[in-house]
């Protein structure tokens, strides 16, 4: 399976809307990302930016309400917009399994831990009970469970959510996905466990060989984990790149903003006073603004920011930004 | 498909959060009454003085006294007897039994209708939910009684028929409920975890849904089951309940009607064991469900002092 580097996941111009009492939410507006195998991809973004529509969409689990405007999405060369029910359902869970945010509530209460992922494995794996029950013992150990036995027959109640995050990270992998879709997986658990299941995940990748999609609002996250970075504001991609690149030279005035927004420690009393915050709010997904989605709120922001919408332009090694201040 | 074991362990965790049930006097009293009611129905043949008469023998001796065959309350005859001469407490236990049984199986009937109906119902949404729920509307529109009247008038009078026209009445309370609980249980993260690893919408129906879904119903169950006895007693009282070889209270209470004036044992004793019956599940079922949703407590039937509230659970009629 390792063709390292090879294409697994591209999102060409994906626009999607959310049909509402209120009018049409333009939820999606033009999102294109690229995911090789084994890369870690981090999608970051404020609230209502549309990185949990993305995630949903990949895998077509939308709702009702939810209109795919236009765009393709190609998971291991097959269209996913046009895969019949049938189809995806051997993808949900198999080729892309999710890892999601609360995970108190992410386990079926009335169920012991082992039915519940030995289920997994016989839906995707093909074994049998027993099989399912050695290989789900494998996971547990993997994801460092100690007592994995023990954490089989316990009820979800019974364990503490850093346990419940690694069991929902043990299902995950149980399957052997290509890609697994992490939505905001540390931002229910407490720091220290956050940084426990951060290592965790870096370390599983590399031997479970899995691409990642790592959403989240959390630029030290980020960071900490990711190869590359996608920024989303309103619907729409602004900057992706290397984490370094993003980190060190940040292009987008509103990726400028986020990173001087990270709380850090600082070397003089003056410069630790005030972290800097965003002016103004983001855009109403029912009307958003012409242009440049950044427009009203953007420092630098000039005539043609207020009319044309940025396509991407290339400002380094796979370093791109969707801004009028950089040349085509 | 490990679904009864859920279904059974919610039910045992209805049962574990019922037992400080037992230091509340009207459990108990209802408790009590309920299960000298249940004892009665259960071992009808044994403790009637006369079980061939209550099963629908008719009297070999007649009552000396009266020409009718209507005798008072005697050693012989501890109720008296009814109409044809038949020992008035033997009919009476069987009658027992008999609304026992078509209130239990009428529950039964009504829930598994309003699960399928509500849970298919809230967990798909959209057209399906519309198209069921409106036709759950057309039968809460109807009361129960005049609907399961209707019914009966098609089926014809007798025991299995009064069985469907009250299931058939009863359901779509069972049905909103669930709906409720589907819909709601339907956006919690397991449901859509399942759904995103590409479980069929069945298997998540009756893994994750239903035992999610079920204990609510079960504070329904036990506070409906007085409310059938009353509405069977009633159909069989307008001669549309079970057919009169079978004893039941409701066709007792009838035939009384007649010699009100003359024989007051014959109204009197099947009243009270009916008045015992059905306070003693309602006893039970407002005990149950104050203690399952405390949030609830005051809300049917409100105590003094409280301002009484419009009954959440009531059926809306749009």
């Amino acid at each position: 399976m390792s063709h390292d580097g090879t294409e697994l996941l591209r999102v060409t111009d994906l626009s999607l809307d959310y049909a509402s009492p209120q009018g049409i939410i333009h939820a999606l507006n033009g999102v294109n990302i690229t995911l090789n195998r084994s890369q870690l991809l981090g999608i970051v973004g404020e609230s209502g930016s549309g990185k949990s529509t993305l995630a949903y969409a990949l895998i077509r689990l939308l709702p009702r309400n939810a209109v795919v405007r236009s765009g393709e999405i190609l998971f291991d060369g097959k269209s996913i917009l046009d895969a019949p029910e049938k189809e995806l359902k051997d993808i949900r869970g198999k080729k892309i399994s999710m890892v999601f945010q609360d995970p108190m509530t992410s386990l079926n209460p009335l169920f012991k831990v082992r039915d519940q992922i030995v289920r997994v494995l016989e839906l995707h794996r093909q074994v049998d009970k027993k099989a399912a029950g050695r290989l789900a013992i494998d996971f547990l150990k993997a994801v460092e469970l100690p007592d994995p036995e023990q954490v089989l027959d316990s009820y979800p109640f019974q364990l503490s959510g850093g346990m419940q995050q690694r069991v929902m990270i043990a299902m995950a992998l149980s399957t052997q996905p290509d890609l697994i879709i992490a939505d905001e997986p540390t931002s229910a658990v407490d720091a220290t466990i956050q940084v426990q299941i951060l290592e965790l995940l870096s370390r599983l990748r590399h031997e479970h060989q899995f691409s990642m999609l790592f959403i989240t609002h959390s630029l030290e996250v980020v960071s900490a984990v990711c190869d590359s970075v996608a920024v989303m504001y309103a619907g729409s991609m602004v900057e992706t790149g290397n984490v370094s690149d993003i980190f060190s030279s940040p292009k987008h005035p509103y990726t400028q903003a986020l990173m001087a927004a990270i709380p850090r420690p600082r070397k003089s009393a003056e410069e630790a006073k005030r972290l800097k915050s965003i002016s103004g709010s983001p855009p109403d997904l029912l009307s958003l603004p012409p242009g440049c989605k950044f427009n009203p709120r953007c420092p630098y922001v000039f005539d043609r920011c207020r009319t044309e919408d940025p396509s991407f332009r290339k400002v380094g090694p796979g370093h791109e930004v969707a801004c009028h201040l950089y040349k085509e | 498909m490990k679904v009864q074991g859920a279904v059974g362990r919610t039910v045992g965790g209805f049962a574990r959060t019922l037992r400080p049930l037992f230091r509340e006097k009207m459990f108990v009293a209802g408790f009590i009454m309920v299960g000298a009611m249940v004892f009665i129905a259960v071992f009808a043949p044994w403790v009637s003085p006369y079980p061939a008469q209550g099963e629908g023998q008719t009297a070999v001796t007649t009552c000396p006294q009266s020409a009718a065959g209507i005798c008072p309350p005697s050693l012989a005859h501890l109720f008296g007897t009814e109409q044809t001469g038949r020992d008035l407490m033997s009919r009476i236990f069987f009658g027992i039994r008999t609304s026992i049984e078509i209130s239990v199986l009428v529950v039964l009937l009504a829930t598994a209708i309003g699960l399928a109906v509500g849970l298919t119902a809230g967990y798909f949404g959209g057209v399906i939910d519309e198209a069921l729920m409106r036709v759950t509307d057309v039968f809460l529109s109807f009361p129960h009684l005049i609907l399961a009247l209707v019914i009966v008038a098609v089926l014809g009078p007798g025991f299995t028929d009064v069985l469907y026209a009250l299931g058939f009445t009863w359901w779509p309370s069972f049905a909103r409920l669930a709906r409720a609980q589907a819909l709601e249980i339907r956006n919690r993260p397991y449901v859509v975890i399942a759904k995103a690893s590409g479980v069929s919408n069945r298997s998540i129906l009756l893994r994750h849904i239903l035992p999610n879904a079920i204990s609510p119903l079960l504070v329904m169950i036990s506070v409906d089951l007085g409310a059938v006895v009353l509405a069977e007693a009633g159909l069989s009282f307008l001669g549309l309940g079970v057919r009169p070889p079978t004893a039941d209270l409701g066709v007792i209470i009838a035939e009384s009607a007649n010699q009100i004036t003359t024989a007051w044992w014959y109204a009197l004793f099947p009243g009270i064991f009916l008045v015992i019956l059905v306070l003693g599940f309602n006893l039970l079922g407002d005990s149950i469900r104050d203690r399952v949703d405390p949030r609830l407590r005051g809300f049917i039937g409100a105590p003094m002092g409280l301002p009484s509230v419009k009954n959440p659970l009531a059926p809306r009629r749009k």
